[in-house]
């Protein structure tokens, strides 16, 4: 592939494609102190606060891989109103989406179960949760940092690279994080589209320049 | 083992692609149909949109007994493309690729691409200015 | 011999309408500035669920506040409050919408040639008619660009999120518009770029050039006007 731009600068695709599955591979996690899956049959509520786009739903999915229990994610509109699921451990994703009679009633079916939820929430959920008699665990997810993001990054193109040979040329300094950290807020995900755009210009750069024989 | 030969690596829209495709065994199994398929997929920030544009089967007549096949392959580009491209958001690629299926539920397919770039066509404009106002 | 070629070729057309060939050229209209029973039917009856609900519980809110001891109690009239306003302020841009349409047809752009081509020049006119026999009692302004941009779309779980990326914005001329006048138009030329790209549209990832009008028109209306434009794979030599 003489003319693809990625091969240009040691890589074999942009490292920052928007992925099918939310899921990360677990060679590409970024431990952001939260890495171990919640216990099992706890009679709790562990909530995950956090803005749009700050991994919310990949921590549900790490931890589901360590733990295995039932995922559930709630839409937005009329498909919300289905009953969550409740067993040893299970996982809601945009919880604060849950009609509040349904919410009540699993909170409460889950203290009967002494069953662990694992939430995925923009809103605070643990007044209906101890209301029901489960006990709370509230974790707020850490603000996209710049150290965080050259980590991620990092990981991400090193598993692309073409050839453990040669270095890949594409390096993300802490001045270019920086700039994408304040554009992007808390948001990975759009962390993520910036990341792609600088990719492809930088790779794009370098195959105008190999045609220009420099 | 699966090998492609493409002529161009490089092909404008309306024009034709064409290659050979050779095929050698690597154990006794023999597939059970080979797939030449022309087409392109998109890769970046979007789910990928794909389309196969162009395809040809090769079936358990086409294998001979000492486990190889070759076969060439002549695929039009459509005039309406699209062209490839690498953008920001957006990569347009454009793929030949080959599936061997092997027989057996447990038997992994063999499975290679080669991509190659379409290019826009470049025409002498002849279009008379009809300025209607 | 078992020898199958399957065809499945797509044809890249518009989400868009295509423009309708007329006597003066190609003419595209900007759906969105027209009136639409399903857009303003629906906005109205939203609207009017939303204050039917906020209104009735503000009022109550209202009355409750003549009993008010202290400060603590007006805490039960904000939420209601907010609610009324944001409804409100809903109904004002409703209206504003409908009086839009009122006042002026949806704007109109007219192409010598189509569909377009990389490298070529093209001649365009704009235009964008007061209804009702209105002039205008000021000066306004209209200016074009031509804007050329990726967009893709994805989905977590049921929820769609789009980005935009824009690799290529031209000004093109400007133009004034007199008081007195019962149209805007605006007469100018542009070129698509040699390097392209050409227009490209699947499901969820897409290539687009439009030209954006902006008609400024003081005490009447500001809006602006996207025309989508097709430009085919051919680059002019």
């Amino acid at each position: 592939m003489g003319t693809d731009p990625y091969w240009a600068i040691g890589l074999s695709r942009n490292p920052f494609i928007a992925e099918s599955l939310p899921e990360v591979p677990a060679a590409l996690w970024i431990d952001r102190g939260f890495s171990a899956a919640p216990l099992v049959q706890t009679q709790r509520l562990v909530q995950i606060l956090g803005e749009k786009g700050a991994g919310k739903t990949s921590h549900l999915k790490h931890w589901q891989q360590q733990a295995p229990g039932p995922y559930c994610y709630y839409p937005d509109g009329m498909a919300r109103w289905k009953l969550p699921p409740v067993a040893a451990i299970a996982y809601w994703d945009e919880a604060n989406r849950i009609p509040l009679p349904l919410l009540l009633q699993r909170f409460w079916q889950a203290r009967q179960q002494q069953a662990t939820i694992v939430a995925g929430t923009h809103a605070d959920l643990s007044r209906w949760a101890r209301l029901m008699g489960l006990t709370v665990q509230t974790i707020f997810l850490p603000a996209l940092d710049v150290d965080a993001l050259m980590a991620w990054a990092h990981l991400r193109i090193g598993a692309v690279r073409r050839s453990d040979l040669n270095p890949p040329q594409l390096v993300l300094s802490r001045e270019q994080a920086a700039k994408i950290v304040a554009i992007a807020g808390s948001s990975w995900r759009e962390a993520a589209v910036h990341l792609h755009i600088w990719a492809a210009n930088a790779a794009n750069a370098q195959r105008q320049m190999d045609s220009a024989g420099f | 083992m699966i090998d492609v030969t493409l002529l161009q690596s490089e092909v404008t829209v309306g024009e034709t692609l064409s290659g050979r495709m050779t095929w050698t065994a690597s154990s006794q199994k023999q597939p059970k149909e080979i797939k030449i398929s022309m087409g392109w997929r998109t890769e970046g920030r979007g789910e990928v949109d794909r389309q196969t544009v162009e395809e040809i089967r090769l079936g358990e007549d086409r294998f001979s007994a000492n486990g190889a096949v070759y076969s060439d392959f002549n695929f039009p580009i459509p005039r309406s493309g699209p062209v490839s491209y690498d953008g920001s958001l957006i990569r347009i690629i454009w793929e030949v690729r080959i599936v061997v299926d092997m027989p057996g539920f447990f038997s992994r397919d063999d499975k290679e691409t080669y991509g190659f770039r379409v290019l826009p066509q470049p025409i002498l404009s002849d279009r008379s200015r009809s300025d209607g106002y | 011999m078992k020898f199958e070629v399957s065809k499945n070729i797509k044809v890249q057309t518009l989400s868009s309408s295509p423009p309708q060939k007329t006597p003066e050229g190609f003419l595209l209209i900007d759906q969105d500035d027209a009136w639409s029973w399903g857009k303003f039917g629906f906005g109205l009856f939203f609207l009017l669920i939303w204050l039917g609900v906020s209104l009735p519980i503000l009022i109550v809110a209202l009355r409750e506040i003549a009993n008010a001891t202290g400060p603590a109690d007006w805490v039960g009239l904000l939420i209601p409050l907010l609610f009324t306003g944001l409804g409100l302020v809903g109904l004002l841009w409703f209206l504003r919408g409908l009086l839009m349409v009122y006042r002026i047809a949806p704007g109109e752009l007219i192409l010598s040639q189509w569909p377009l081509r990389m490298g070529e020049t093209y001649q365009v006119r704009y235009r964008r008619q007061l209804r009702g026999g209105k002039r205008t009692t000021q000066a306004g302004q209209v200016a074009a660009k031509l804007v050329g941009y990726e967009w893709v779309r994805y989905r977590q779980g049921t929820d769609t999120r789009t980005d935009t990326s824009t690799f290529c914005e031209q000004s093109l001329p400007s133009g004034e518009v007199f008081a007195g006048s019962s149209k805007a138009s605006l007469d100018f030329q542009f070129q698509i770029p040699l390097q392209g790209p050409p227009s490209f549209e699947a499901s969820d990832n897409q290539i687009r050039w439009e030209i954006q009008v902006t008609l400024t028109l003081p005490k009447l209306v500001k809006d602006t006007s996207k025309f989508r434009l097709w430009v085919d794979p051919e680059v002019i030599q």
